[in-house]
């Protein structure tokens, strides 16, 4: 214990400064305040929390939507549809240069044997007009062809194989016919090629301009991909900051407690003085006030410092919930400027897709002449085959007409005949042999050209599995692909768009919503200063001493729980100004 | 974190605020969480649910936590469920108490939310 002051105008000063009553009264009003505080403390925190709960939620789906977009558009998938897209380009420009190569050797071709056709005509109708003559001979003088009864089939009849011969010279030249009116239908279906031709070249240039924009757009936005981080990142830092700042109503609460628990202990000392008001001497009750001028003191720091905790933490809260709101106002926006146009579609997308849709309908065009070349092509061939056969058919009869004539000539049937008829008969003979050599020179050119064409297959071009017949339905998937793209796209931007929309207006409402600011510090304030007034009143009559204020105050130290309430006793006790700053998030504010 | 059925965390504290407050940081990191203010029900709620993971406040009205963490070690069937005490109170003594009483870990209030994540998260794993 203190020396004792034994000034006894002092005393009674010091006792006369407040009745019980008085001091009843005035712990009994800031228990009633401080209750206030709670409720109101309280209810703000809690809207706050439940706010942050949405808000969070809210946040970090935008976030996880940004970043999913943009990893989405630059990530490989897209990367490889981007890659399959042009190697599509590459096999359609290779297709279209291997077919306008096909078109050239086989008109090229088509040209020689058209020459080589025409001249196939007026041999033929000398073939059949010498065919004529024979017959006309054979008729009028009655050859007869000598052969071995016993041993040997009779030949046939030269007038028979002329007939066989002049037939089967018909029957080409109804096929060169035809092969002319084949060679000209190429050479038409070349020309509508040709004029088509144009356009899948525009398409393609366009398409091959299209994936270089859509690839350097999704590099564009690759590069924007670390700014969408940063606010993502400094979303998550408000919220970390939020949670620990919203613990701090548990410790305001907290230690207004403890004021609580010594005020109400106060309350019963005093009960218990005033019921025993006759036996308390005056050093006792002067004692008594001194030490609630110390704890009055004592309290006014803690809530001074309770009260600054209080306003920074909500002051936080708020700002946080505002970055937030704005945070995700620039992802969104970011989102938009980067991924969609002004119309809200992904642009580069549209350009793509609509360039696609072209050349698979230039792809199908390509394919029908791809295919209808090749089918002249075949079906040219196939003429020359027929061709073929039917010149190895009248070789056959010209050898059997050879050896009649021969053995005629050479066996003295003609002997009773005039010598001009043998001579015309053997001049004939001659004639139908450089027919027939005449008509084998060209048919061995026209082999020549039914090889080239062989040669020269488009299989390849229309292969299923391989062939350009596939490259419409590739397009067809890649327009699939790109449509799920673009839907997924505007969907999660349609979404972060609304949330952010919303969470902007929410964060701005829950901000406006805290009601208690204001009255909290007020309130605090009121108490601040009554217990100021209490320890300065009491003050006056500091010349009197009693037990010293570590030892008035140490009783208060068993309600401590949290590091700042023993910091600030330990220097009021000692006589210091506090100087602690309200806790920053981790701080060193602790609570139960 | 990802993980095809969830994890049940029960979050034992008086304040309702604190009760907010961690269940949507935990719910937001994929945990199934269950809330109780009072620490009596949170005892039965343990026997009947078996949580993955308690997080337990200290100071209690009735039960405080270091009686609820002896009813737990004390109980019936014996079962041992982790319990992470969140507290502030960094006194070394009640910390070597709630450790004595089977605490996995005591995680200082206020937490800060990664640090406190990341410790769950390995408690519960």
């Amino acid at each position: 214990m203190s020396e004792k002051n034994t000034d006894s105008g002092q005393l009674k000063s010091l006792l006369t400064a407040y009745s019980l009553k008085d001091l009843t009264a005035f712990f009994t009003r800031v228990d009633e305040q401080i209750v206030s505080l709670h409720q109101v403390s309280s209810e703000d925190f809690m809207n706050l929390n439940r706010d942050f709960r949405d808000f969070h939620g809210q946040a970090r789906q935008i976030s996880d939507n940004a970043s999913y977009l943009f990893h989405y558009i630059t990530g490989n998938e897209n990367a490889e549809m981007v890659a399959g897209i042009e190697k599509l380009y590459q096999e359609l420009r290779s297709r279209t240069e291997i077919l306008d190569g096909h078109i050239e050797v086989i008109s090229e071709a088509l040209t020689r044997l058209l020459s080589r056709l025409r001249q196939s005509f007026f041999p033929i109708k000398n073939f059949k007009q010498n065919l004529t003559s024979l017959k006309f001979l054979e008729s009028n003088y009655e050859l007869k062809i000598p052969f071995d009864q016993e041993r040997e089939v009779p030949p046939m009849a030269i007038q028979e194989i002329s007939e066989q011969l002049k037939a089967q010279l018909g029957s080409i030249e109804t096929l060169l016919s035809k092969l002319k009116q084949m060679i000209r239908a190429h050479f038409e279906l070349k020309e509508q090629f040709n004029r088509e031709r144009s356009d899948i070249q525009n398409i393609l240039t366009l398409l091959k301009r299209e994936i270089e924009s859509y690839s350097g757009h999704y590099q564009n936005i690759r590069e924007h991909l670390p700014a969408i981080k940063t606010e993502t990142q400094r979303s998550s830092e408000n919220i970390a900051g939020i949670v620990t700042n919203l613990q701090y109503q548990d410790i305001i609460k907290q230690k207004m407690e403890h004021i609580q628990h010594t005020h109400k202990q106060l309350l019963e000392e005093i009960s218990a003085m005033e019921q025993q008001e006759d036996q308390v001497d005056d050093q006792t009750k002067a004692d008594y006030f001194i030490r609630i001028r110390d704890i009055a003191g004592l309290q006014a720091a803690q809530l001074m410092h309770t009260n600054k905790e209080y306003q920074t933490a909500i002051q936080k809260i708020s700002d946080k919930f505002l970055e937030i709101g704005q945070s995700m106002t620039r992802v969104s926006a970011m989102c938009n400027q980067y991924i969609a146009s002004d119309q809200g579609s992904p642009e580069f997308m549209s350009g793509l897709k609509q360039n696609l849709d072209q050349a698979k309908g230039q792809i199908e065009s390509f394919c029908r002449f791809t295919r209808a070349f090749s089918d002249k092509r075949d079906e040219i061939q196939s003429i020359l085959d027929q061709l073929k056969d039917g010149h190895e058919r009248v070789n056959q009869y010209m050898q059997q007409l050879n050896d009649i004539l021969k053995k005629t000539l050479t066996n003295g049937q003609t002997e009773s005949k005039d010598d001009a008829i043998v001579q015309q008969i053997s001049q004939l003979h001659g004639d139908l042999q450089n027919n027939q050599g005449l008509l084998t020179s060209i048919f061995e050119d026209y082999q020549t050209i039914r090889q080239e064409l062989e040669r020269d297959s488009m299989a390849n071009l229309y292969d299923k599995g391989n062939g350009a017949e596939d490259l419409p339905g590739k397009i067809r998937a890649y327009l699939e692909k790109l449509g799920q793209i673009e839907q997924q796209i505007l969907e999660k931007l349609k979404e972060n768009n609304e949330k952010s929309e919303q969470i902007y207006s929410e964060v701005q409402n829950s901000v406006n919503r805290i009601q208690y600011y204001e009255y909290f510090e007020n309130v605090i304030g009121d108490i601040i200063e009554q217990l100021n007034t209490v320890n300065y009143n009491l003050k006056l009559y500091s010349s009197y001493s009693g037990e010293s204020k570590e030892e008035n105050l140490q009783k208060l130290r068993e309600y401590y729980t949290m590091s700042t309430e023993f910091k600030v006793h330990d220097s009021v006790s000692k006589g210091e100004s506090p100087e602690i700053e309200a806790g920053e998030e981790g701080g060193d504010l602790e609570l139960f | 974190m990802v993980q095809s059925e969830k994890k049940k965390i029960l979050v034992v504290d008086d304040s309702e605020t604190n009760l907010l407050l961690l269940s949507a940081v935990l719910e937001d990191a994929g945990y199934e969480v269950k809330l109780m203010s009072n620490s009596y029900q949170a005892v039965q709620y343990i026997h009947d649910h078996q949580p993955d993971l308690i997080l337990l406040d200290l100071l209690m009205p009735g039960m405080d936590g270091f009686e609820f963490m002896e009813r737990l070690r004390n109980g019936h069937n014996r079962q041992m469920y982790p319990v992470v005490v969140v507290t502030a109170y960094d006194n070394h003594d009640n910390t070597k108490k709630a450790m004595d009483l089977g605490a996995e870990d005591v995680i200082n209030k206020p937490i800060d939310i990664n640090n406190f994540l990341m410790k769950v998260e390995q408690i519960v794993n």
